[in-house]
């Protein structure tokens, strides 16, 4: 396996983390949501 | 050092509240003139004086501050909450010169709850035009109050605010009405049963009488207000009739017209999506020709090996399938935004109220359903200005039917190699004519949809309906600047942030594979052909197609064919559809990465994606994208619920799982029905 090789594996597995982050992590409620604005 | 002050920037929709905001703060921020369209609380900075900065939070158009919508509520929380961070130390309320009666209702109503106000009269530029004269002292007087006049237009005024700013510890916090004055034995009675408490602060928020009781006072209120303002106008506002033109009501004529209203509209419409199509190829051919380079010359820079293949066919290949559709988005853009900033889409508002009523929608609805042009996720929380909860409801629902900018590259790729570049008449463009077909066939699917849930839903809130009618003026090019700007680099870079790592993940699915099939595919394919006469690039061909199928992504696309094939999708298409249930445009760089996968060609030949899906054929010989093919890719994305941001903000606004499934599962399955009758009836 030669350099350019590990650098794609690295790559693509934090791409795979990202991902995985996107979906499962957790959100920030956005600004400007009360509780009476529906959005809580 | 300097100090800084919470400034809370106030006014009825469509007064210029958010270009008096872009002006203090110079921040890029969607201005728009129809009601509704500031729909999030957005924070600005600026230097009032070498001593004092200001945070100023342009809130919502309201039109009282007995709260009957989302953005009203909005309002309320901020100006209750004196623990909110934005709670301001100064409000600033900006009023429309032409409706300013109107305008200081809820100018009366702030002043009220004892906070140091500032009277910004906006649009000055428009007294001569309609033969208004304001005696500000006398208005300052009346009110107790600071007033300054300004003109966005003519950059007027702001210095003078600027000051009025800086000196705001000697504002008036004294109130206009006495509130017990409204109606004294059910104040008396509201003030004993809450001692040391600001009573119409308190009456605002807590009064436990019935809802017909509190509308009654309500509506009390509002008539002694009306009072006070007539008494201050008076004294200080008149207009000469003579002296004022009436282009507006003439215009108003035709452009609401029950005829030349829809006509122009649609007309307008049709001329919008044709220059999307004429104005915007030069640009494209440009950015694709520019990356097709790039591509070349990187692939002859850098080092042979796997990274450069990523960087190359990966990264770079699915962002030019983005980059590529800038030109038409700020085409669509710059229309919309001249639209929204001449005055014009409030009469859109108003024509479209007719056709609205009957399928359980407001005439408010347009707005979501026209912004839903641009993003569904912007348009659906503009929706929070209609009262009724379900009319608001629907609109939410409905929304994402409506032709939303990502859904353009999609139309446009597949437009441009299924249906023939024409012209029908002699000057209206088949092409944009189908574009056009489309934004109306998802304007109609909406209503149907709406009509459909209006029979379904059952509530007993009682719906109306009030529009703002702003005057007809040149538009800002500032403003319609910062639009287009804004509204391309959030395509762009929304789009990227999925598009990118989604490329180079694709690229990885396509370019690795399991088994000895990938792996020796050379072997594989030379032996196989070993005793026909392929050249070599005919065998290099065969080669990387078979390497193809045989990846990890080969693999995917291949087992979910027979669900895909129905609707005339190979399993590349396949690929791609599944891949842009995140988000429409990745259909496209999914593609484009796929193809390019796929290919050895030189690159002047494959530098346009839509060259290489025109060469792309089934196994039997015959073409993948033809009319059938296209049409059912088109009504998918048309129907579709493929977008999760929408999921995502579905989910917030409405508050409930069950309405967003409904939503996402109900078009999708839709969609699917209508592709799969579409290509069995066209093949």
């Amino acid at each position: 396996m030669d350099i350019q090789e590990i650098a794609v594996y690295v790559i693509v597995a934090a791409v795979v983390v990202y991902f995985l982050f996107k979906i499962f992590g957790k959100k920030k409620p956005k600004d400007g949501c009360g509780p009476n604005c529906g959005c809580s | 050092m300097k100090h800084t002050i919470n400034i809370a920037l106030i006014g009825n929709p469509n007064v210029g509240k958010t270009s008096v905001f872009n002006m203090l703060t110079g921040l890029k921020q969607k201005v728009g003139n129809y009601p509704g369209i500031t729909v999030e609380k957005k924070v600005g900075v600026f230097k009032v004086n070498n001593q004092l900065k200001a945070n100023i939070l342009d809130l919502p158009g309201s039109y009282s501050i007995n709260a009957t919508s989302k953005d009203e509520q909005v309002v309320l929380d901020l100006l209750f909450d004196q623990n909110n961070e934005h709670y301001p130390d100064v409000v600033l309320v900006v009023a429309d010169v032409e409706n300013i009666k109107r305008n200081l209702l809820l100018f009366t109503q702030i002043k009220d709850l004892g906070l140091p106000t500032i009277l910004a009269v906006n649009m000055a530029d428009r007294m001569g035009p309609k033969g208004i004269s304001l005696d500000i002292q006398s208005l300052e007087a009346a009110l107790d109050t600071k007033v300054v006049l300004l003109s966005v237009r003519e950059n007027k005024g702001f210095e003078e605010l600027k000051g009025a700013i800086a000196s705001y510890k000697e504002l008036s916090k004294e109130k206009i009405i006495d509130i017990k004055s409204i109606d004294t034995a059910h104040f008396e009675q509201f003030a004993a049963a809450n001692p040391n408490k600001d009573v119409y602060q308190h009456w605002l928020v807590q009064d436990g009488s019935s809802s017909s009781e509190i509308k009654k006072i309500q509506h009390k209120e509002t008539v002694k207000r009306y009072q006070i303002i007539n008494e201050a106008l008076n004294k200080s506002y008149a207009v000469n009739a003579l002296e004022a033109s009436d282009i507006r009501s003439k215009m108003d004529r035709v452009l609401t017209h029950w005829f030349f209203g829809y006509a122009i509209f649609f007309g307008i419409m049709l001329l919008i999506f044709q220059s999307v199509f004429d104005w915007s190829s030069i640009p494209m051919d440009f950015i694709d020709g520019l990356f097709a380079s790039l591509i070349e010359s990187l692939k002859e820079t850098l080092p042979a090996g796997k990274l450069t293949d990523l960087i190359t066919d990966g990264v770079i290949a699915g962002i030019n399938g983005v980059v590529i559709f800038i030109p038409q988005i700020a085409i669509l853009f710059l229309f919309i935004s001249l639209l929204e900033e001449s005055g014009y889409m409030s009469r859109v508002v108003f024509l479209m109220d007719r056709i609205m009523r009957p399928f359980g929608l407001n005439g408010k609805s347009i707005v979501p359903l026209i912004s839903g042009t641009a993003c569904a996720i912007p348009a659906i929380m503009s929706a929070r200005n209609i009262e009724n909860w379900k009319e608001r409801l629907i609109t939410i629902l409905i929304t994402p039917f409506t032709t939303c900018s990502a859904r353009i590259p999609v139309y446009v790729i597949i437009i441009s190699l299924v249906v023939p570049d024409k012209k029908v008449f002699g000057f209206i463009g088949l092409q944009g004519l189908t574009m056009t077909g489309l934004y109306i066939l998802g304007f109609f699917m909406a209503i149907i949809s709406a009509w459909i849930l209006n029979k379904i839903i059952k509530s007993k809130q009682k719906s109306y309906f009030v529009v703002e009618m702003p005057t007809y003026r040149l538009p800002l090019l500032k403003n319609v600047f910062y639009t287009v700007v804004e509204k391309t680099k959030s395509f762009v870079f929304g789009a990227g942030k999925i598009i990118l790592p989604l490329s180079v993940l694709l690229w990885f699915l396509g370019t690795h594979g399991p088994g000895d099939n990938f792996t020796n595919a050379e072997e594989i394919i030379t032996s196989t052909y070993v005793d026909q006469q392929l050249s070599e690039e005919d065998l290099q061909d065969k080669v990387a197609s078979f390497k193809l199928e045989s990846s990890y992504m080969g693999l995917i696309g291949k087992s979910i064919e027979p669900v895909v094939r129905p609707l005339g999708y190979d399993w590349k298409i396949g690929i791609a559809v599944i891949a842009s249930f995140s988000a429409r445009e990745v259909f496209v760089g999914t593609l484009a990465t796929i193809y390019s996968v796929g290919s050895h060609a030189d690159e002047e030949d494959i530098s346009l994606i839509k060259d290489r899906m025109m060469r792309e054929t089934f196994p039997d010989g015959t073409k993948v994208f033809t009319l059938a093919t296209g049409v059912s890719i088109l009504l998918f994305y048309a129907f579709a619920m493929q977008c999760i941001s929408t999921v995502a903000i579905t989910r917030k606004e409405t508050n409930s799982l069950k309405w967003t499934v409904i939503q996402a599962v109900g078009m999708t399955l839709f969609a699917y029905i209508v592709s799969f009758v579409a290509y069995q009836l066209l093949k």
